[in-house]
Protein backbone atom coordinates (compact mmCIF):
# COMPACT_ATOMS: atom_id res chain seq x y z
CA UNK A 1 0.00 0.00 0.00
CA UNK A 2 1.29 3.32 -1.25
CA UNK A 3 0.21 6.54 0.41
CA UNK A 4 1.41 9.96 -1.72
CA UNK A 5 2.58 12.84 0.17
CA UNK A 6 -0.45 14.83 -1.04
CA UNK A 7 -2.91 11.98 0.39
CA UNK A 8 -1.17 11.81 3.36
CA UNK A 9 -2.35 15.43 3.44
CA UNK A 10 -5.34 15.47 2.89
CA UNK A 11 -6.49 12.42 5.18
CA UNK A 12 -4.36 14.52 7.89
CA UNK A 13 -6.32 17.32 7.88
CA UNK A 14 -9.73 15.74 7.75
CA UNK A 15 -9.18 13.76 10.28
CA UNK A 16 -8.60 10.07 8.80
CA UNK A 17 -5.83 8.78 7.28
CA UNK A 18 -6.65 8.11 3.82
CA UNK A 19 -6.90 4.69 2.32
CA UNK A 20 -5.52 3.14 5.90
CA UNK A 21 -8.64 1.34 5.44
CA UNK A 22 -12.11 0.81 7.63
CA UNK A 23 -10.91 1.94 11.15
CA UNK A 24 -8.88 5.03 9.63
CA UNK A 25 -10.94 7.31 11.89
CA UNK A 26 -10.65 5.76 14.57
CA UNK A 27 -6.66 7.02 14.41
CA UNK A 28 -6.86 9.91 17.23
CA UNK A 29 -4.60 10.47 19.64
CA UNK A 30 -7.28 9.85 22.53
CA UNK A 31 -7.14 6.47 22.20
CA UNK A 32 -3.53 6.77 23.39
CA UNK A 33 -4.61 5.59 26.57
CA UNK A 34 -6.35 2.17 25.49
CA UNK A 35 -4.37 -0.96 26.75
CA UNK A 36 -4.11 -2.33 23.38
CA UNK A 37 -2.99 0.73 20.49
CA UNK A 38 -5.83 1.09 18.37
CA UNK A 39 -2.99 0.93 15.38
CA UNK A 40 -2.91 -2.67 15.53
CA UNK A 41 -6.67 -2.29 14.99
CA UNK A 42 -5.62 -1.01 11.45
CA UNK A 43 -3.10 -3.42 10.35
CA UNK A 44 -3.91 -4.41 6.93
CA UNK A 45 -3.83 -8.32 6.63
CA UNK A 46 -5.13 -10.12 9.07
CA UNK A 47 -1.44 -11.84 9.76
CA UNK A 48 -0.13 -8.23 10.45
CA UNK A 49 -3.06 -7.52 12.69
CA UNK A 50 -3.13 -10.67 14.57
CA UNK A 51 0.90 -10.20 15.22
CA UNK A 52 0.26 -6.83 16.03
CA UNK A 53 -2.68 -7.98 18.76
CA UNK A 54 -1.13 -11.24 20.03
CA UNK A 55 2.66 -10.80 19.12
CA UNK A 56 2.91 -13.59 17.17
CA UNK A 57 1.06 -14.82 13.62
CA UNK A 58 1.70 -18.26 14.42
CA UNK A 59 -1.11 -20.28 15.53
CA UNK A 60 -1.57 -24.11 15.93
CA UNK A 61 -5.33 -25.74 15.20
CA UNK A 62 -6.83 -27.50 18.20
CA UNK A 63 -9.21 -29.85 19.35
CA UNK A 64 -9.88 -28.24 22.75
CA UNK A 65 -11.03 -24.65 20.73
CA UNK A 66 -14.36 -25.04 19.82
CA UNK A 67 -15.72 -22.29 17.84
CA UNK A 68 -19.72 -21.98 17.24
CA UNK A 69 -20.28 -20.29 14.50
CA UNK A 70 -23.27 -21.23 11.61
CA UNK A 71 -21.54 -22.44 8.28
CA UNK A 72 -23.89 -20.29 6.22
CA UNK A 73 -25.66 -16.86 7.15
CA UNK A 74 -28.20 -14.97 5.19
CA UNK A 75 -26.76 -11.79 6.55
CA UNK A 76 -24.01 -10.64 7.54
CA UNK A 77 -24.98 -7.87 9.47
CA UNK A 78 -25.50 -9.94 12.73
CA UNK A 79 -23.92 -13.32 13.12
CA UNK A 80 -23.99 -15.03 16.43
CA UNK A 81 -20.76 -16.48 17.42
CA UNK A 82 -19.64 -18.19 20.77
CA UNK A 83 -15.84 -19.49 21.44
CA UNK A 84 -14.99 -22.41 24.11
CA UNK A 85 -12.30 -24.20 25.38
CA UNK A 86 -11.18 -26.79 28.04
CA UNK A 87 -7.40 -25.11 27.70
CA UNK A 88 -6.18 -24.38 31.08
CA UNK A 89 -4.53 -20.48 31.75
CA UNK A 90 -6.49 -18.86 29.12
CA UNK A 91 -5.45 -15.23 28.58
CA UNK A 92 -7.06 -14.03 26.09
CA UNK A 93 -9.51 -14.78 23.19
CA UNK A 94 -9.30 -13.42 19.91
CA UNK A 95 -12.19 -13.34 17.02
CA UNK A 96 -10.47 -12.94 13.63
CA UNK A 97 -12.75 -12.84 10.66
CA UNK A 98 -10.41 -12.80 7.44
CA UNK A 99 -12.68 -10.83 4.61
CA UNK A 100 -13.33 -7.68 6.90
CA UNK A 101 -11.93 -4.78 6.12
CA UNK A 102 -10.53 -4.71 10.05
CA UNK A 103 -9.66 -8.50 10.58
CA UNK A 104 -9.75 -8.38 14.57
CA UNK A 105 -13.38 -8.48 15.01
CA UNK A 106 -12.53 -8.55 19.50
CA UNK A 107 -9.61 -9.09 21.27
CA UNK A 108 -10.99 -9.96 25.52
CA UNK A 109 -8.46 -10.22 28.05
CA UNK A 110 -9.74 -12.50 30.63
CA UNK A 111 -9.40 -13.11 34.21
CA UNK A 112 -8.53 -16.85 35.57
CA UNK A 113 -12.63 -16.16 37.44
CA UNK A 114 -14.07 -16.06 34.29
CA UNK A 115 -14.94 -19.42 32.56
CA UNK A 116 -13.03 -19.35 29.28
CA UNK A 117 -16.24 -18.90 27.44
CA UNK A 118 -17.37 -15.82 25.32
CA UNK A 119 -20.91 -15.25 23.02
CA UNK A 120 -21.20 -12.59 20.90
CA UNK A 121 -22.23 -11.37 17.86
CA UNK A 122 -20.74 -9.92 14.96
CA UNK A 123 -20.42 -8.72 11.37
CA UNK A 124 -18.95 -10.16 8.39
CA UNK A 125 -18.38 -8.34 5.40
CA UNK A 126 -18.11 -11.51 3.09
CA UNK A 127 -17.58 -15.05 3.13
CA UNK A 128 -14.80 -16.32 4.56
CA UNK A 129 -12.70 -18.05 7.57
CA UNK A 130 -13.69 -17.19 10.67
CA UNK A 131 -10.94 -17.04 13.63
CA UNK A 132 -11.38 -17.98 17.03
CA UNK A 133 -7.55 -17.42 18.79
CA UNK A 134 -6.87 -18.56 22.03
CA UNK A 135 -3.78 -17.36 24.60
CA UNK A 136 -3.29 -20.22 26.56
CA UNK A 137 0.19 -21.32 28.05
CA UNK A 138 2.11 -18.74 26.13
CA UNK A 139 0.75 -20.15 22.79
CA UNK A 140 -1.72 -19.56 20.49
CA UNK A 141 -4.23 -21.99 19.66
CA UNK A 142 -6.74 -21.78 17.18
CA UNK A 143 -10.39 -23.20 15.57
CA UNK A 144 -11.14 -21.66 12.31
CA UNK A 145 -14.61 -22.30 10.66
CA UNK A 146 -15.99 -21.02 6.67
CA UNK A 147 -18.79 -18.51 7.00
CA UNK A 148 -20.69 -17.98 3.63
CA UNK A 149 -22.49 -14.60 3.87
CA UNK A 150 -25.76 -14.13 1.59
CA UNK A 151 -25.35 -10.15 1.77
CA UNK A 152 -22.46 -8.59 4.14
CA UNK A 153 -22.42 -6.58 7.06
CA UNK A 154 -20.05 -3.46 6.74
CA UNK A 155 -21.83 -1.37 4.26
CA UNK A 156 -20.42 -2.70 1.12
CA UNK A 157 -21.32 -0.34 -1.24
CA UNK A 158 -19.53 -2.23 -4.24
CA UNK A 159 -21.70 -5.13 -4.16
CA UNK A 160 -23.36 -6.39 -7.13
CA UNK A 161 -26.50 -4.48 -7.10
CA UNK A 162 -28.42 -7.28 -9.45
CA UNK A 163 -28.69 -9.38 -6.33
CA UNK B 1 -30.98 5.64 24.92
CA UNK B 2 -27.14 5.46 24.17
CA UNK B 3 -26.08 4.54 27.18
CA UNK B 4 -28.87 1.97 28.41
CA UNK B 5 -26.85 -1.24 29.01
CA UNK B 6 -28.98 -4.34 30.18
CA UNK B 7 -27.19 -7.31 32.30
CA UNK B 8 -28.44 -10.37 33.45
CA UNK B 9 -27.42 -13.30 35.25
CA UNK B 10 -27.93 -16.82 35.57
CA UNK B 11 -27.11 -19.80 37.42
CA UNK B 12 -25.95 -22.37 35.29
CA UNK B 13 -23.86 -25.65 35.57
CA UNK B 14 -20.48 -24.49 36.10
CA UNK B 15 -20.79 -20.86 37.40
CA UNK B 16 -22.60 -17.92 36.47
CA UNK B 17 -23.66 -17.11 33.13
CA UNK B 18 -23.66 -13.05 32.55
CA UNK B 19 -25.13 -11.72 29.50
CA UNK B 20 -24.63 -7.88 28.48
CA UNK B 21 -27.33 -6.26 26.01
CA UNK B 22 -25.66 -2.55 24.87
CA UNK B 23 -27.37 0.24 23.23
CA UNK B 24 -24.90 1.61 20.97
CA UNK B 25 -25.21 2.49 17.03
CA UNK B 26 -21.80 0.57 16.40
CA UNK B 27 -21.53 2.61 13.13
CA UNK B 28 -18.47 1.68 11.14
CA UNK B 29 -16.13 3.77 9.42
CA UNK B 30 -16.83 3.81 5.73
CA UNK B 31 -16.01 5.29 2.26
CA UNK B 32 -17.83 8.01 1.07
CA UNK B 33 -17.91 7.05 -2.53
CA UNK B 34 -19.19 10.73 -3.87
CA UNK B 35 -16.29 12.03 -1.56
CA UNK B 36 -13.32 9.21 -1.81
CA UNK B 37 -12.49 9.96 2.03
CA UNK B 38 -13.24 7.65 5.18
CA UNK B 39 -15.87 9.30 7.11
CA UNK B 40 -14.78 7.59 10.81
CA UNK B 41 -16.95 5.68 12.56
CA UNK B 42 -19.20 5.71 15.88
CA UNK B 43 -18.38 2.29 17.59
CA UNK B 44 -17.57 0.74 21.19
CA UNK B 45 -13.39 0.58 21.61
CA UNK B 46 -13.33 -0.68 24.91
CA UNK B 47 -15.97 -2.67 26.95
CA UNK B 48 -14.57 -3.77 30.79
CA UNK B 49 -16.33 -6.06 33.37
CA UNK B 50 -15.11 -5.71 36.85
CA UNK B 51 -16.10 -8.38 39.10
CA UNK B 52 -16.82 -6.43 42.80
CA UNK B 53 -14.42 -4.06 41.54
CA UNK B 54 -11.38 -5.96 40.32
CA UNK B 55 -11.81 -5.94 36.08
CA UNK B 56 -12.10 -9.28 34.79
CA UNK B 57 -12.82 -8.92 31.55
CA UNK B 58 -11.34 -6.59 28.98
CA UNK B 59 -12.57 -6.41 25.43
CA UNK B 60 -11.38 -4.60 22.22
CA UNK B 61 -13.53 -4.06 19.62
CA UNK B 62 -14.06 -3.17 16.11
CA UNK B 63 -16.84 -1.92 14.44
CA UNK B 64 -17.23 -5.93 13.57
CA UNK B 65 -19.01 -6.10 16.28
CA UNK B 66 -22.58 -5.97 15.53
CA UNK B 67 -25.28 -2.74 16.53
CA UNK B 68 -26.58 -3.10 20.04
CA UNK B 69 -23.38 -5.15 21.05
CA UNK B 70 -24.48 -8.64 22.68
CA UNK B 71 -21.85 -10.06 25.19
CA UNK B 72 -21.85 -13.46 27.20
CA UNK B 73 -19.36 -14.60 29.56
CA UNK B 74 -19.28 -17.03 32.63
CA UNK B 75 -18.07 -16.53 36.21
CA UNK B 76 -16.47 -19.62 37.53
CA UNK B 77 -17.67 -18.52 41.42
CA UNK B 78 -20.02 -16.08 41.86
CA UNK B 79 -21.73 -15.62 45.17
CA UNK B 80 -25.24 -13.89 45.98
CA UNK B 81 -24.50 -10.19 46.38
CA UNK B 82 -21.56 -10.17 44.03
CA UNK B 83 -21.55 -6.89 41.76
CA UNK B 84 -20.57 -7.34 37.99
CA UNK B 85 -20.58 -3.73 36.60
CA UNK B 86 -20.06 -3.08 32.79
CA UNK B 87 -18.12 0.14 31.40
CA UNK B 88 -17.73 0.94 27.47
CA UNK B 89 -16.27 3.80 25.95
CA UNK B 90 -16.90 4.57 22.31
CA UNK B 91 -14.84 6.30 19.44
CA UNK B 92 -16.29 9.47 20.21
CA UNK B 93 -15.16 9.42 24.00
CA UNK B 94 -18.63 8.48 25.20
CA UNK B 95 -18.75 6.22 27.78
CA UNK B 96 -21.37 4.89 29.87
CA UNK B 97 -21.58 2.01 32.99
CA UNK B 98 -24.29 -0.09 34.31
CA UNK B 99 -23.84 -2.94 37.11
CA UNK B 100 -25.74 -5.92 38.42
CA UNK B 101 -25.61 -7.64 41.21
CA UNK B 102 -25.62 -11.70 41.40
CA UNK B 103 -29.07 -12.79 43.19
Amino acid sequence: MSISRRTFVQGAVTGAVASAGWTAGALTPRDARAALPRQTFLAGSPADAIRAVLGTDQSTTSAAVELDVTGMAEMGDLVPLSVRTTLPDVASITIVADQNPNPIVAHYRIDPQLAPYLSTRVRLAKSGDVHALVMAGGAVHRATKYVEIGIGGCGDAERDATQ
Amino acid sequence: MIDNIRIKTAKVEDGVLVRALINHPMTPPRKDLKLGMMIPGHFIEEVSVQLNGKTVLTGDWSAGVTRDPYLAFKIRQARPGDVIRLTWTDSAGNTASSQATIG
